[in-house]
């Protein structure tokens, strides 16, 4: 009697493919740095400050372009802050955030170009967080 | 009794193989995203770029290959093959693949035809290996050579498509890769000469389908004692393959056509196989 390798070889494949789509869609995921745009409130030493002349050192790149509010006119009355000698002021910040992301979301991701390994190994997303990509990159 | 159920059988093979063009058709419709619902988290079983405007799947050599520069391994896509590979083999590419059915279109230009030497099939190993795997895994999805940027099928499904869409609106225009559009136009030419180039000597999902044409739930088969040897098989067979001993040969699509020889039939992996080569 002949051994049925042909049947056996298809179960062999469709139990293989089942179980690699199973695993994929429910159990594969991997860690993703994404970098997100936070606002922050920071405390800016008032010593720096002359009126009309912006917040910070001028020059200081750590601080980036002034999105806070405009140039006091010094007419206000201090905050607590203030009175300590800083002053609040909102920035805009990229902070990199790991999440992880199931196998079906990268398939997506991919199909944007939104996900790149960096240097280090690590997997990156290219883009801001909620703007992504329309089109991939090929 | 046993010949007359064989005889039905046939005849029923040869209705089916009939409506070949029209479930082309009917697949289109399906990966031509009609719904809108760009369901891009799940891979397809077919040749069709899921930056096309109208995709509803993602390609799968697609997320294979940026996987690979990514170097992770794609379960989900690579699962995906392997069941329709189990279930179907190669009649994925003749009966439902939107790139397959454009080159068939093309065929059908009445133009002088050649057929491919069947050593071509071989090079699709390469490019699955090479463009799709390889490539991608040292030198990442930034190279020349990673397949997207190569690929016929994003070229004609999505770089064009969207080169004329950012036109027409207005916005900056963002030119299709030239090797790619070079090497789609080459394709479209060949086509008119030679029945699916891209297909015979060039894709690397047929090949992955075509390496489970031995083992899934549909194969073809050739009955020995049935083939007078009139070798007419040869010229019915698009890629003019003799079907004894090559009857799941590796760039078959299963389109059928030698299905009008008495000796070839299709049959179910569970199907007998005594007298069948």
């Amino acid at each position: 009697m002949n051994f049925p390798i042909r049947p056996v070889l298809f179960l062999l494949l469709l139990s293989a493919g089942i179980a690699a789509m199973v695993y994929g869609a429910r159990y594969h995921a991997a860690v993703v740095g994404e970098e997100r745009e936070v606002e922050r409130e920071i405390l800016i030493p008032l010593a720096g400050f002359a009126p009309g002349a912006g917040f910070g050192v001028p020059g200081d790149p750590t601080l980036g372009p002034p999105e806070g509010p405009a140039t006091p006119d010094g007419s206000a009355g201090m905050s607590p802050d203030e009175a300590q000698g800083f002053m609040k002021k909102k920035v805009t910040q990229r902070v990199l955030v790991d999440k992880i992301v199931a196998e079906p979301r990268l398939n997506r991701e991919v199909s944007i170009g939104g996900v790149a390994l960096s240097g280090d190994g690590t997997l990156l997303q290219t883009y801001i967080s909620g703007r992504p990509p329309s089109l991939c990159p090929t | 009794m046993v010949s007359m159920t064989g005889e039905k059988a046939k005849t029923a093979i040869r209705k089916i193989a009939r409506w070949r063009f029209s479930v082309q058709l009917l697949s289109l419709a399906i990966w031509l995203d009609p719904l809108l619902v760009r369901c891009h988290t799940v891979c397809s079983p077919v040749f069709h770029c899921y930056s096309c405007p109208l995709a509803t799947f993602a390609c799968p050599i697609g997320v294979i290959a940026n996987f690979s520069a990514i170097h992770m391994i794609p379960f989900l896509a690579l699962g995906t093959l392997i069941v329709a590979g189990a279930l179907a083999g190669s009649f994925i590419c003749g009966w439902t693949c939107p790139f397959g059915l454009l080159q068939d279109l093309l065929d059908r230009v009445p133009t002088p035809k050649f057929v491919l030497p069947n050593w071509t099939g071989y090079f699709r190993f390469l490019v699955l290996l090479g463009l799709v795997i390889i490539v991608p895994y040292w030198w990442g999805d930034g190279h020349a050579l990673f397949f997207c940027r190569v690929c016929p099928a994003g070229a004609l499904e999505a770089a064009v498509p969207n080169t004329i869409h950012s036109a027409m609106s207005g916005s900056g225009v963002v030119w299709p890769t030239a090797t790619k559009t070079v090497i789609l136009l080459v394709f479209v030419v060949l086509a008119l000469f030679t029945w699916r180039p891209w297909c015979s000597a060039l894709c690397p999902l047929g090949v992955v389908f075509s390496l489970c044409n031995g083992a899934s739930l549909l194969v073809m088969r050739f009955h020995r004692s049935q083939c007078v040897e009139c070798v007419d098989c040869r010229s019915l067979c698009h890629t003019g393959e003799e079907a004894r001993g090559r009857i799941n040969q590796i760039r078959c699509i299963r389109c059928l056509e030698c299905t009008r020889c008495r000796a070839v039939t299709v049959g179910t992996a569970f199907g007998r196989t005594k007298d069948v080569g």
